[in-house]
């Protein structure tokens, strides 16, 4: 009955999948623009976030919103270098044990992009407010000077109202507190659109992301053009 | 006179444990239709090797049978078995009745073959003549060792034959059953005008016919006119 | 002379021919009822197999549609836009539609929150299997208040009952019944979050259906018997699939839900089979004696004038009217056995078993029992064609040769194709059924010659200064009209099967039991944060759960196999790598060693990178025949930011069918240890109480940790397993049963031999105990042999089985194998005991003229 242990198999390898494409925790891998060893004299925006930022199920990663950001700082001839560091299914905590690695490499413009895989699983707002707070400590610790930029982010209806009002309190919370420049809803005028977003909806299509870059592009512009 | 069968240079040999074993030795006759016939000699002289060439029930190792001028060496095993059907009739030892026939029905066996009319008729006719038209329901087991050989008799005669092959027909019957069967055989033969070759130790039985074989040691020793003849 | 002209052409006479059969057979139907209890057992195993096959396939195909719950079901992450929805609107007989998401929902009672599934139910979905509740009829009620049904597990975590009531979204619901099991439930989604279902006509008041709304539209479709799904799916798969539409049928649910079924049903053809074949053993060896008892008449009738082949017909027509006989008996016994059965039974079933008269099977069943008397008497009955008329004037037996003809060949030929004919139609496999005959032909062999060589033996071994009834016992063994080898090749065939029978069912109910027994895990804890991981082991064992495995999972990307991008993959199609391969991105872990489940089939494990090489990895098998990618392959992963190039150290093979954390690439340990990672973690817990007990203690201590408890889904699996491990028992049995009754027949069979030598000694004078003494010495010795050769035959055979076939460890109790080879060989003792029981209690003579 060797095969009755692959119903039970496929069920967990189903799991998986499943999570993984909804937002739960089997991580997928973050993209990188530019490579640790890169040469380049230019200064970095580091995006760090879960699979919005990293792309997940766009046809090439370079779809993704950051890749589009890249674009607008090149047509603007500013000298920045787009590192995307967004990891799928990842969550405020597993974004707190993972800055360190990412901490590695010089980072000018730090943007924050986690939080929405708490909230699809209902974990309390308490506790990925403090991861997120724990990752901001991270980065001010290593890079005093680095810019920060907060994207914030909302629950679908169906979590239900008093807990999506709560979780969309924290970001500006965080923000504020944190003296942030903040962008209320990364996923404004494509979140809940069917044509913008892929099947799951969840995620962006190519052009979904092509107008979240844009919308992203609008906050950070002033960022980057910002003289310290 | 018209010959039935007509044997000669016959040889049968065996092969055992790597000797060559001669049953029959160049042996020659003829019987002439309607004769009767007795095969004798001592156990082991071949004389029942000698019935089973003659009838077609073996082949010889060398040398011709023929019969009914069918030269049987030259036919195949079915051809062989329709010879019998048609000219001969065989008398056993221990009956050979099919056990599980009954005594009617191995009458009508040989004549069923033949694909005859009114076959039951016949049969219980034959039976009849045996003395055993009342008998004809029962089975082999049921009958006496005196009772089965007239089945066998009835039946040796049903497809009437050419000629009859009587292997030891007293062999296992007392005296008086056996006077009853010798009698009833030849009244029968008689009446037939079929040809005997009857192989028997019996000198009485061999008396009653026209012509003694004297078989010993594979040879054909001696061949007598009796009286009868 | 032209003799042919003096010999009259007779055609064969064909109603003749079936009068003498019907004649022959008179006196001889006790020994023919042999031959037809040998068809009858055979056949009644076959079709009460069969039947009973067929029975429980519709039953399983009942329960594998309870899985599912319609006979069709399609579900979009979408609301049905308007050229798809005519269509779902009216298809099927039945409809109901169903509408599911996540959503926080709130405990008034306790004032907790929890992230649950919510179904918004419309229709009378499950069409098969229930929604089992406690209460059992909120399973369908609930549907018409505003009332929820709650998943066990949660309400044991919340401590709420039922008339406790639950909010979801805007809408406070009554708790109508606690959910014990929901049909086409998938495990899937109970697993992320407790199920809890509610009314769709509420759905739109709770607020929780709007814009951007993540929900699962689902339709449910019951169809008429009649409608050939296959088909209507074929049909609608391209439109649901413009539709971002996904569909599910029963047929692809059993598909997906693995090929268990497929095991079973191959395991109870070869039960069947095994059943058939011990019938096949039963025919060849009663009709081989039945003729040999049948020399004297047939050379009689040779000598009136039959011809050889009209002989051979006359047995034929008997064999085929037998046959006939004996396997409608045989189909009727088999349908009311497995009619009787389960009655009989009811106490110790799990399950209820239907019993449907099934003409199919009786239909099979009888013509494989005529075809099988024929062509297993074939081979004794050509020898009918080379009895000599000459048989009539001496009885010479030896001279019979009843097996050299060249005709024996084409029967011989005839059987094995018929075997691998037969076997194929069961297992459908070529490559299967071919081992299996070559298989069984080696066994035959084995026998044979194991007959052959004991009576060699013996002819050598006896001494003269042994008793006279060891001398007498023993040389019966070889002596003419010996019965050695027909009863050691049925005797041994028959232990040899049975004894496989009990070796795989062993086999295959210990791997049952593996995957239901208590360390099977069936809880996962994921996201376990690097400096959780011992914090978390602790705690599960603080709570008496076992940590069956922890392992860390670092997701990375592939950047470039052998030097080749994306890109270049992209451009060139001729590299073979799928561009799928970069896009996807790898959950891997690291380890020092392999597991009890991979196995290294190319290559060398490295557990351990060495400092400024490259790194070697292992990859799995499937992902290396996918890829194009094989040992000494470089391949360079982006791991989160860092580029590490790596080359392929090693090819494994994982066994998927564990319940266990497998992976495509495996890295060696000192390179990934400070990569972020998470941990995972599987443990089993005995119950829901404990269950839902550990789940709130990991969700206090580590809020972050997601939990999947699979209790659910196990349990389904768990009574499926019990009731598969029940047949497989009922079907062996039943088998088993059978080919002791044919050994019975076998042995039977050879009383016919015996007894006129029982009764010579009997009428020399022998002693009751004499005679009892040499037949025991005889039998007991042919019991002892081929009971022997038969279960080494066996042990073999399984093994072969188990490694190959079934995929399983070899293990055997020798408790059972000890008992049945006792068994056998007594039996074969007291059968030929009986047999000669006749002869010692009746005078000689009787049992004489009787015969």
């Amino acid at each position: 009955m060797r095969k009755l242990n692959i119903i039970c198999l496929s069920i967990i390898a189903v799991l998986f999948s499943a999570c993984g494409d909804k937002k739960a925790a089997p991580v997928e891998a973050a993209v990188t623009v530019a490579k640790p060893d890169s040469t380049s004299t230019d200064k970095t925006v580091l995006f760090f976030g879960d699979s919005l930022t990293a792309g997940y199920g766009l046809d090439d990663p370079s779809q993704a919103y950051p890749s589009v950001v890249q674009t607008k700082i090149d047509e603007a001839k500013l000298h920045y270098k787009v590192v995307n560091a967004g990891v799928s299914g990842e969550t405020s905590a597993g974004g707190k044990a993972r800055i360190a690695w990412i901490l590695k490499q010089k980072v000018d413009v730090f943007v924050l992009e986690l939080g929405a895989n708490d909230g699809l699983r209902g974990i309390p707002v308490t506790e990925t407010m403090q991861n997120l707070q724990a990752i901001i400590d991270a980065v001010k610790a290593k890079y005093p000077n680095a810019k920060l930029v907060l994207l914030g982010m909302q629950v679908p209806p169906n979590m239900g109202g008093k807990y999506a009002y709560s979780f969309k309190a924290i970001f500006p919370g965080l923000a504020a507190k944190n003296n942030m420049t903040f962008m209320p809803f990364l996923l404004e005028d494509v979140g809940g659109v069917p044509s913008l977003n892929q099947k799951d909806g969840i995620h962006p299509t190519a052009e979904g992301a092509k107008i979240v870059g844009n919308n992203v592009w609008q906050i950070l512009q002033s960022v980057l053009l910002s003289k310290n | 006179m018209e010959t039935i069968l007509h044997i000669s240079n016959l040889t049968k040999t065996y092969q055992s444990a790597g000797r060559t074993l001669t049953v029959l030795d160049d042996i020659n006759f003829s019987v002439a239709a309607g004769s009767t016939n007795a095969i004798v000699g001592p156990s082991g002289s071949g004389k029942t090797t000698l019935l089973g060439l003659c009838a077609g029930l073996d082949r010889a190792s060398s040398g011709i049978v023929e019969l009914n001028g069918i030269d049987l060496g030259k036919l195949s095993e079915d051809q062989l078995a329709q010879v019998r059907n048609q000219y001969i009739g065989f008398i056993f030892q221990n009956f050979q009745l099919l056990p599980t026939l009954t005594a009617l029905e191995n009458v009508m066996v040989p004549l069923e073959l033949r694909g005859e009319k009114n076959i039951r008729a016949r049969a219980l006719d034959l039976l009849d003549k045996v003395g055993l038209a009342d008998r004809g329901h029962h089975y082999p087991t049921q009958l006496s060792g005196g009772e089965q050989q007239r089945v066998s008799l009835a039946r040796a005669f049903s497809n009437a034959p050419r000629i009859l092959f009587a292997d030891e027909p007293t062999g296992n019957l007392d005296a008086e059953t056996s006077e009853k069967v010798v009698k009833l055989l030849f009244d029968l033969n008689k009446e037939a005008g079929t040809t005997l070759v009857v192989v028997t130790h019996d000198l009485d039985l061999a008396a009653k016919t026209q012509r003694i074989l004297r078989i010993k040691g594979g040879k054909l020793v001696a061949d007598d006119v009796t009286v009868n003849g | 002379m032209d003799t042919t002209h003096i010999i009259s052409k007779r055609k064969i006479n064909i109603p003749w021919l079936f009068e003498m059969a019907l004649r022959d057979s008179r006196k001889n139907r006790s020994r023919l009822f042999l031959f037809i209890s040998a068809i009858i057992f055979g056949i009644a195993a076959l079709v009460a197999i069969y039947s009973f096959r067929y029975n429980l396939q519709n039953d399983i195909n009942a329960q594998a549609a309870t899985l599912i719950g319609a006979d069709l079901a399609i579900s979009g992450n979408r609301p049905a836009d308007a050229t798809i929805s005519p269509l779902l609107k009216t298809l099927g007989e039945n409809r109901s539609e169903e509408r599911a998401f996540v959503s926080m929902i709130y405990f008034p009672k306790t004032q907790g929150t929890r992230l649950v599934q919510v179904k918004a139910l419309q229709g009378d979905f499950p069409y098969y299997g229930s929604l089992e509740t406690e209460p059992v009829a909120a399973g369908t009620s609930f549907k018409t208040s505003k009332s929820a049904l709650v998943d066990k597990t949660l309400a044991l975590q919340f401590n709420v009952h039922v008339n406790d009531s639950i909010k979801v979204g805007e809408v406070t619901f009554l708790i109508a019944g606690i959910l014990d099991k929901a049909p086409g439930q998938t495990g899937v989604s109970s697993g992320v979050a407790p199920i809890v279902y509610i009314p769709m006509q509420y759905l739109e008041q709770t607020g929780l259906s709007k814009k951007g709304s993540r929900i699962t539209y689902s339709y449910y479709y019951k169809f008429d018997k009649k409608t050939d799904i296959a088909k209507l799916t074929k049909s609608l798969d391209p439109k649901l699939d413009k539709a971002d539409m996904n569909y599910e049928t029963i047929e692809s649910r059993k598909q997906n839900t693995g090929r268990s079924f497929g095991d079973l049903t191959r395991f109870l053809s070869l039960v069947g089979f095994i059943a058939l074949l011990l019938g096949c053993v039963g025919v060849a060896s009663a009709i081989h004696i039945y003729i040999r008892e049948k020399i004297a008449s047939i050379a009689i009738m040779r000598c009136l004038g039959v011809k050889a082949s009209e002989a051979f017909l006359i047995y034929l027509i008997q064999i085929i009217g037998i046959g006939i006989i004996g396997s409608v008996i045989g189909a009727a016994l088999g349908t009311s056995i497995q009619h009787i059965l389960p009655m009989v039974m009811k106490d110790f079933l799990p399950i209820t078993i239907s019993t449907d008269i099934s003409w199919l099977a009786i239909g099979q069943g009888v013509l494989l029992g005529v075809i099988i008397s024929i062509l297993f008497a074939l081979l004794p009955l050509i020898s009918i064609r080379n009895i000599s008329p000459l048989n009539t004037l001496r009885i010479n037996y030896d001279e019979v040769n009843l097996v050299r003809d060249p005709f024996r060949w084409l029967v011989y030929l005839l059987i094995t194709l018929f075997i691998i004919t037969f076997t194929f139609l069961q297992l459908d496999s070529w490559m299967a059924s071919i081992f299996f005959t070559i298989g069984i032909l080696i066994a035959f062999l084995v026998l044979t010659f194991t007959a052959w060589l004991l009576m060699k033996l013996m002819r050598v071994f006896i001494k003269s200064t042994w008793g006279y009834l060891f001398r007498q016992g023993f040389a019966n063994l070889y002596r003419p009209n010996n019965q050695t080898i027909i009863l050691i090749v049925s005797i041994g065939l028959s232990t040899a099967f049975i004894c496989t029978l009990f070796f795989i069912q062993s086999i295959l109910m210990g791997q049952v039991k593996l995957s239901s027994s208590g360390n099977q895990p069936n809880m996962i804890l994921f996201d376990i944060q690097t400096g959780q991981e011992q914090a978390v082991a602790k705690l599960t064992k603080r709570q008496g759960l076992p940590v069956v495995q922890q392992v860390p999972i670092v997701t990375i990307r592939l950047d470039k196999i052998n030097g080749k991008t994306e890109a270049d993959v992209k451009k060139d199609t001729s590299l073979k790598i799928s561009p799928r391969a970069f896009t996807y991105e790898y959950r891997v872990t690291y380890r020092d060693s392999v597991t009890t489940t991979e196995k290294i089939v190319k290559g060398n494990w490295v557990g351990k990178a060495e400092v400024g090489k490259e790194i070697p990895v292992s990859i799995e098998e499937n992902f290396s025949k996918r890829n194009h990618v094989n040992v000494g392959d470089h391949l360079v992963f982006n791991v989160q930011g860092v580029s590490m190039p790596a080359v392929v150290a090693s090819v494994r093979q994982v066994n998927w069918g564990k319940i266990q954390t497998n992976f495509q690439i495996v890295f060696p340990t000192g390179v990934l240890e400070d990569a972020p990672q998470f941990h995972v973690l599987l443990t089993h817990v005995p119950s829901a109480k404990v269950s839902a007990q550990f789940q709130r203690a990991v969700v206090k201590q580590f809020p972050n940790i997601s939990i999947i408890d699979l209790g659910l889904v196990l349990n389904v699996i768990d009574s499926l397993l019990d009731k598969i491990g029940y047949v497989i028992r009922f079907m062996s049995a039943f088998s088993i049963i059978t080919g002791i009754v044919v050994l019975i027949a076998s042995v039977r069979i050879s009383k016919y031999q015996r007894i006129q030598e029982s009764v010579l000694l009997r009428t020399l004078g022998a002693s009751r105990k004499q005679i009892f003494t040499i037949t025991a010495l005889e039998y007991l010795f042919l019991g002892v042999l081929s009971a022997l050769t038969g279960i080494l035959i066996a042990f073999a055979g399984s093994w072969l089985l188990a490694k190959y076939s079934f995929e399983a460890p070899f293990s055997i109790n020798w408790v059972p194998v000890v008992i049945l080879f006792l068994i056998i060989s007594l039996l074969t003792v007291i059968i030929g005991l009986l047999n000669s029981r006749g002869v010692l209690n009746k005078p000689p003579l009787e049992i004489l003229r009787g015969n």
